[in-house]
């Protein structure tokens, strides 16, 4: 048995603390890292969140623009395969409801197919949704849609909703729209307008 | 009776060192190389941000609005503002007119009917008609061969088989 000795004589290990000087340089580099911190965060994260949300809008725009350009062309597009003729699956008329959907209408299905078919493009839960009515059919053209809204218009976008010769399409989409599960800032909205012209009449034929 | 000779505190003082701390030499060099890996991810946010640029001058809306952390909403112009247009160094670029405001998208078919049927398709554009569409005024009867192509397409190769040119020769009527 034996018992820990006393410590020696000499230089004896003291369990020292830290002096003020010591603190106050150690508070001042955890200050200078939480600047640092914070400036890498606006520097790089605030930017990124901004270019994530102004991408999804401009995606997500292009893809309605294109839609809608497609169907706005004169014609619907036909699913049989060949070309057809130039009265099949003509433009007719837009109505645009009061409820701010559209409504196009297309007109010179061959038989058996129905005589004319409509397609509809109105925003369902933040969606811009569009729905042929034969076959029946609902795609989502867009997402992260807060607001659609069709109406008469003139050339200039003066609206007209009597005798407008164009349709004035507005679209608004938000990023995060309300039913993301992120919510909060920031968030971004933007307002796309696209005017739809009438096809010229069908020259007569030769 | 034994009893334990090291403790927590006294351990590392066994053999006289002294734990020594940080200096502020190293302490700079961990800042130097934190700096150094966030400007590394600089080309990114700046490669992120040509591409929206690029992506928005497409198709613009007429208007923006950002709610940004901390703060209100913000309503402002499309990027790049319109301010941005007038400085000298864009001019001085030659880089494309602006479109004016407000931003309206025209969505213009086709003047001839089967370019609109088989584009199926109309023109995205900033305004209400193309000039360069020619104006059709009479279409070719049912069944009239518009497009034909009179011999097959040639291929034209260089030495290690590749394909240089494709010539196609075709009769419109």
């Amino acid at each position: 048995m034996y018992v820990r000795s006393q410590p020696s004589r000499g230089p004896t290990p003291r369990c020292r603390g830290f002096t003020i000087a010591e603190m106050v340089v150690a508070i001042f580099l955890t200050a200078l890292l939480a600047v640092l911190m914070a400036a890498a965060a606006a520097t790089f994260a605030r930017p990124a969140a901004e270019v994530d949300g102004r991408t999804r809008l401009a995606l997500e725009a292009s893809l309605a623009a294109e839609a809608l350009a497609r169907d706005l062309s004169g014609y619907l597009a036909d699913n049989s395969g060949v070309p057809g003729t130039l009265t099949q699956y003509q433009f007719s008329n837009w109505i645009p409801a009061s409820d701010g959907s559209l409504v196009l209408n297309y007109q010179g299905g061959p038989s058996p197919a129905p005589a004319s078919v409509s397609v509809t493009y109105q925003q369902q839960n933040y969606g811009l949704v569009r729905t042929l009515s034969s076959p029946v059919q609902s795609v989502v053209v867009a997402s992260h849609v807060t607001g659609f809204n069709a109406s008469l218009c003139n050339p200039d976008g003066t609206p007209n909703p009597s005798t407008g010769t164009c349709v004035k399409i507005e679209i608004t989409l938000t990023y995060p729209d309300p039913s993301s599960p992120r919510q909060g800032n920031p968030k971004f909205s933007g307002t796309y307008v696209l005017i739809g012209v009438q096809p010229p009449p069908l020259p007569t034929p030769q | 009776m034994k009893v334990a000779r090291d403790s927590f505190l006294t351990s590392g003082l066994r053999f006289g060192h002294r734990r020594r701390g940080s200096w502020l030499l190293e302490v700079q060099i961990a800042f130097a190389l934190l700096g150094i890996g966030l400007a590394g991810l600089c080309p990114f946010v700046v490669m992120q941000l040509r591409q929206l640029v690029n992506l928005e001058s497409r198709f613009m809306a007429t208007s923006y609005t950002f709610n940004s952390v901390g703060g209100g909403a913000l309503t402002q112009s499309p990027w790049p503002y319109p301010k941005y247009y007038t400085t000298p160094s864009y001019i001085a670029s030659n880089g494309p007119a602006p479109p004016g405001p407000p931003y309206y998208y025209y969505l213009v078919p086709w003047n001839n009917p089967w370019v609109q049927k088989l584009t199926t398709r109309a023109q995205l554009l900033t305004a209400a008609s193309n000039t360069s569409d020619p104006t059709v005024t009479s279409q070719p009867a049912a069944g009239f061969p518009h497009v034909t192509q009179p011999q097959a397409v040639s291929l034209t190769l260089d030495g290690n088989g590749n394909v240089t040119a494709v010539t196609a020769v075709v009769q419109v009527n």
